[in-house]
């Protein structure tokens, strides 16, 4: 890197003082602090997951899917004493 | 319906209420029990922050489909493709014995599914979903590159 690349790399770490990391905290404070907007559309999607696992889960190609998933994370279990 | 390209006639984007957004992160944790009782794998845990921001950018993509595509709504298909893709992308899931890109790709591809099988049901049609293309997306998930929308156009595409 010259002369004026570090120049350059060393201004724009000013960005990142401390009093502009105080004032992006404060900044996002203050934003959650407005956050008050209900969400637009019904029944979150999570709701509906939550039920839908629950009834996929009872189906063979549930079981199926999860017997599938479990072997993968199973698998990648780093301690064998753990599997 | 207002139309405008005029800058001044949006109004700036605020945060849903905390309340909505704790009760999803809720239900999130509810789903993770649910996938940790029928995995049998005990000990998975959620980063809480990171689950608020993954619902932050979520609402903030239901406010640009609206904006940006006339109206349009985000839809359960799309809701679902982008809980998968910010999954991927800020991995909020954790187990101490094993690798956070496997957790959360598999917690991904399970949401995944559940989303196609849900709104499958919701139109009355069906999910082509064969072994092969859950093994395929299983390792894309854990090492391609998918946009949000390749998610959801893939995810559209997996309904008959």
């Amino acid at each position: 890197m010259n002369e004026r690349e570090a120049t350059n790399y060393s201004d724009g770490m000013e960005d990142f003082s401390e009093e502009a990391y105080a004032a992006f905290l404060e900044r996002k404070k203050s934003l959650q602090i407005t956050n008050s907007r209900k969400r637009p559309d019904g029944v979150p999607l999570i709701d509906e997951l939550v039920k839908e696992q629950k009834r996929f889960c009872a189906t063979p190609e549930g079981k199926h899917f999860m017997n599938f998933i479990a072997t993968s994370l199973k698998e990648s279990i780093s301690s064998p004493a753990a599997k | 319906m207002k139309y405008s390209n005029n800058i001044d006639d949006f109004p700036i984007y605020t945060s849903v209420d905390k309340k909505s957004i704790r009760s999803m992160m809720f239900k999130i944790k509810r789903y993770l029990s649910g996938f940790a009782e029928e995995t049998g794998i005990q000990g998975f845990c959620a980063h809480e922050e990171v689950l608020y921001e993954m619902i932050e950018r979520i609402e903030k993509r239901r406010i640009y489909f609206y904006v940006f595509y006339n109206g349009t709504r985000l839809g359960e298909l799309n809701e679902g493709s982008l809980l998968c893709f910010w999954i991927l992308k800020l991995m909020p899931f954790y187990h101490p014995q094993i690798p956070a890109y496997i957790i959360n790709a598999n917690i991904a591809l399970a949401i995944f599914v559940n989303s196609l099988n849900y709104y499958a049901g919701l139109l009355q049609k069906k999910v082509n979903l064969t072994d092969q293309a859950v093994k395929n997306l299983q390792y894309a998930f854990c090492f391609r590159d998918l946009s949000k929308e390749a998610i959801m156009i893939l995810a559209e595409n997996l309904i008959y």
